[in-house]
């Protein structure tokens, strides 16, 4: 009997001293991150002249003729420097072989970087015509924009005219 | 009669013990990153809204250990992405309003064990980190798992 009882306070000794050392709890969160790729460059918009009447050249301008100016959306690491090369065709052809021509003049694209206002009040004029440098907007993005001008001739064949203009972006690295 | 004594003495140390409450360990907000470019390194610091954040509860007054197991790397399918933990990148609150701009215990090491005592609302727990991506990082969302480990000292 008295064992018994050595036993039990002994036990009562122990669960006194030891309870809070046991007690003991995990909890897990997780750290997260999108990678996304350094550059992303999207043709957002094509440069629409919509129905031309030969011989009557047909202007698009890049600011004031919203969602009929050619557009690039690009994103990518905030403020970084990259290059800006358009390739652009002399003529828009049918699918017969067809041709119109087709120009654009040194002022005839555009950008924001989000410091602006968007198309009609964009943050800089680009010359479509030579390599531009500039910086992608603080928020990592970029939209460019790009008029331009047909000019049918009295006898311009009737039909569905098309051309590639291509935006090439390459990061200076800078 | 000695013997029913301390088995009732017994009961009621039961009783007892079992008011000391349980440290608990909730996970409040992950370490966010948000997009990452190739190359270009990223810190969350532990005073940011995209830290990570425990909150821990238990026996007001109560001493406890708090450590973190923490990953080196984040994956995503097979690829990984670095990660770094300074050793100031750990902050602790013991007040009842915790302040993540002025904790109490600051700029203290995620790698190492800390003790501290729970306050009356427990203890609120930061912390920050820097993900480094390579110049060539596999697109995409990757994960790591933080652990945070509390357990009483007995003090």
């Amino acid at each position: 009997m008295k064992r018994l009882v050595v036993l039990i306070v002994t036990l009562a000794v122990t669960l006194v001293s030891t309870p809070q050392t046991q007690a003991q709890e995990s909890a897990t969160i997780q750290a997260l991150a999108t990678v996304v790729s350094a550059l992303t460059i999207t043709g957002t918009n094509n440069l629409n002249f919509g129905n031309v009447t030969p011989g009557t050249p047909k202007l698009i301008d890049k600011q004031t003729d919203v969602g009929l100016a050619g557009e690039w959306t690009l994103s990518g690491n905030p403020t970084a420097e990259l290059t800006l090369d358009f390739t652009l065709p002399d003529s828009l052809r049918t699918a017969s072989g067809s041709a119109m021509v087709v120009s654009f003049g040194i002022t005839d694209a555009s950008l924001d970087d989000g410091s602006g206002g968007g198309q009609t009040a964009p943050s800089s004029i680009l010359n479509p015509l030579i390599v531009e440098t500039r910086n992608i907007g603080a928020g990592g993005a970029l939209t460019i924009w790009i008029g331009g001008q047909v000019s049918p001739t009295p006898a311009q064949t009737g039909g569905a005219y098309a051309a590639d203009i291509i935006l090439t972006v390459t990061l200076t690295g800078n | 009669m000695n013997c029913k004594l301390a088995i009732a003495f017994l009961f009621f140390l039961l009783i007892g013990t079992s008011a000391f409450a349980q440290p608990i360990v909730t996970g409040v907000s992950d370490l966010a990153f948000g997009t990452m470019y190739p190359g270009v390194p990223l810190k969350v610091d532990k005073a940011s809204a995209s830290a990570a954040e425990f909150s821990i509860t238990g026996t007001a007054g109560a001493e406890v250990t708090v450590t973190f197991t923490l990953p080196t790397y984040m994956n995503v399918s097979g690829y990984t992405m670095q990660m770094i933990f300074f050793n100031t990148d750990m902050a602790i609150d013991s007040n009842p309003t915790p302040n993540q701009l002025a904790p109490a215990y600051n700029d203290l090491d995620p790698w190492q064990t800390q003790t501290v005592r729970l306050g009356s609302a427990g203890l609120t727990v930061w912390l920050g980190g820097k993900a480094v991506p390579a110049l060539k990082q596999q697109s995409g969302s990757y994960v790591a798992d933080i652990v945070l480990t509390v357990q009483y000292t007995g003090n």
